[in-house]
């Protein structure tokens, strides 16, 4: 009796609307990518950044911990001796194309320097691209801080 | 066309995968047929082989475990947990109490994000695609929960030898508190979709049978094994990181059939979520890494400050750890199976030799004897049932 009935007056399919409609209003849980970006947590690893002193000059001090740790082999430093016998940093690259993200070279810097930063856009057209270097790597520092200070956070 | 006379049955042989979307990865199948049913199934394995217990003798031993992430990727912490948890047999370090726990946590929660991709793919496959969708949807409160405790959604290399790399934030424990009050309303969701669904039980009851006898013999694991009757689980029987302080069932269903192994997955949800709220409940505070300075990466705090900390760093960063001469053999529970590290160690930084014990792959080896005798279109199914991850398969 009660399968006729069911049967008669739809009732499974307006359950089944019933639910449809009731996600209509819910909160969307997918977002449009391209045109919108996910929210980050603030411990995202992203494209790394090299903090800054005050006057403008890189934290890094060449040590080579970072290139040291690094289990994709993505970073190379090269260093010279200053006319003051200082260590000079004359080349410092990440290779994004190599790098796994996995937060290494932050925990391994002794000098709070290098650190891993929430811009994941990394899409290029040509390989070199990929390849950043201590300018790009300060420059990004800079981007972080004023994203950060936008936002109220601290670094 | 020349048999059509005579009644002789010819085989007929096909190739499923390794680009079939229901073969979950790189599998491919050679699959041997008569009419529709199957006579035989070959895997062939290896189109993802990337070589990681080659690397690994080339990586020291803190190097090696963003390596472990792209075992089984769905379930990236466990792996960390069990090679940490290997390397730390060695030493024999004690990890601090709060480090276990969240260990702990990460794991069940690594297991509750495997086993939704497993409904979801495994209904899905069967025809069912509303699952999928809500079991996505859950899934990806774990990966955010991953994405705030340690930066990343799938690749999260936040083990390390000694404890964790940093305590998880504030938010972290609210999302994951919201998320374990809710989340037996979702198990109670998908199993009215599905326990009762007709449809569902027609492709699953009797399907890929599978005897307690069997499966001890094929050396299968985890709800493969637990789905045929045999009540073992490593958690229980050879307990680490804490969980002889939790409460938990092992659940068991004696049939052997994939509507069995289908139950006992879908307790092993529930079981997973109850861990997951008492280590939650009974947190204790404390230290994140252990203070032993043979495995132990000083916090950063320290490393600014003091003379002794920075040397410690930098010798443990170029120069690795050195477990003594030896080797050591440690399986953890993972969601898939007992998942093993066995490492063999010179004295040197970089283990000698490191065998991986992948589940997925011992559990491969039982779908020829699953398969046998039933219709292709269930062959679907059972990999389904099977659960397996090309990653940790062919390594």
């Amino acid at each position: 009796m009660k399968n006729i009935f069911d049967t008669l007056l739809l009732t499974e399919i307006f359950q089944g609307l019933g639910i449809t409609l009731k996600h209509l209003f819910k909160k969307k849980i997918t977002y449009k990518y391209p045109y919108e970006d996910t929210p980050i947590f603030p411990r995202f690893r992203g494209v790394q950044y090299i903090k800054t002193h005050e006057n403008g000059a890189t934290k890094c001090v060449g040590c080579y911990l970072c290139q040291k740790v690094c289990p994709s082999e993505c970073i190379h430093i090269v260093t010279d001796c200053g006319p003051n016998g200082e260590r000079l940093i004359r080349k410092y690259e990440i290779d994004l194309s190599r790098c796994i993200y996995c937060g290494y070279c932050e925990e391994a810097c002794p000098v709070d320097a290098v650190h891993m930063g929430r811009d994941y856009h990394t899409t290029d057209s040509t390989r070199d691209n990929y390849v950043i270097n201590m300018k790009t790597l300060s420059e990004n520092y800079k981007k972080e801080l004023a994203n950060a200070q936008a936002k109220g956070e601290q670094l | 066309m020349q048999n059509m006379n005579n009644n002789v049955a010819e085989i007929v042989t096909v190739n499923m995968g390794p680009q079939h979307p229901s073969t979950h990865g790189v599998l491919r199948l050679v699959v041997d047929l008569d009419g529709e049913t199957i006579v035989n199934v070959t895997p062939d394995v290896g189109y993802l082989h990337r070589g990681t217990e080659k690397l690994a003798e080339n990586r020291t031993y803190h190097q090696f475990i963003p390596l472990t992430d792209r075992l089984d990727y769905l379930s990236p912490l466990s792996n960390n947990l069990a090679y940490c948890l290997a390397v730390e047999k060695f030493f024999g370090v004690k990890i601090p109490e709060r480090a276990d726990y969240m260990r702990v946590i990460y794991a069940e929660l690594a297991r509750v994000a495997s086993h939704l991709v497993w409904i979801a793919t495994h209904a899905l496959d069967i025809g069912a695609m509303t699952v999928f969708l809500y079991a996505f949807r859950e899934r990806e409160r774990v990966l955010d929960m991953f994405e705030c405790a340690t930066g990343q959604r799938m690749t999260s290399s936040w083990i390390r030898i000694g404890g964790v790399r940093a305590d998880a934030p504030e938010e972290f424990f609210k999302l994951a508190k919201d998320f374990v009050d809710e989340f037996d309303g979702f198990v109670d969701l998908y199993e009215n979709l599905l326990t009762n669904n007709r449809i569902w039980k027609m492709r699953t009851i009797g399907i890929g049978m599978l005897n307690a006898d069997d499966a001890q013999d094929y050396g299968t694991s985890g709800p493969l094994m637990r789905g045929a009757g045999i009540d073992f689980d490593l958690r229980r029987d050879e307990p680490y990181c804490c969980y002889d302080k939790f409460q938990f069932e092992i659940p068991t269903q004696p049939e052997g059939d994939t509507y069995a192994r289908y139950k006992v997955r879908m307790k092993e949800l529930r079981e997973a979520n109850k861990i997951v709220a008492q280590a939650l409940e009974n947190l204790p505070e404390g230290p994140i890494m252990t203070d032993d300075p043979r495995v132990a990466m000083p916090a950063h705090e320290d490393v600014y400050e003091r003379m002794e900390s920075l040397i410690r760093r930098f010798y443990l960063i170029s120069k690795g750890f050195r477990p003594p001469k030896g080797e050591t053999y440690q399986g953890i529970e993972a969601p898939k199976g007992e998942l093993g590290f066995y490492i063999v160690s010179e004295g040197e930084e970089r283990p000698y030799r490191l065998k991986i014990r992948a589940p997925s792959y011992v559990n491969l080896g039982v779908l020829n004897h699953m398969a046998q005798g039933h219709m292709l279109a269930d062959l679907v199914a059972i990999i389904g049932t099977n659960d397996v991850v090309l990653g940790e398969i062919d390594r």
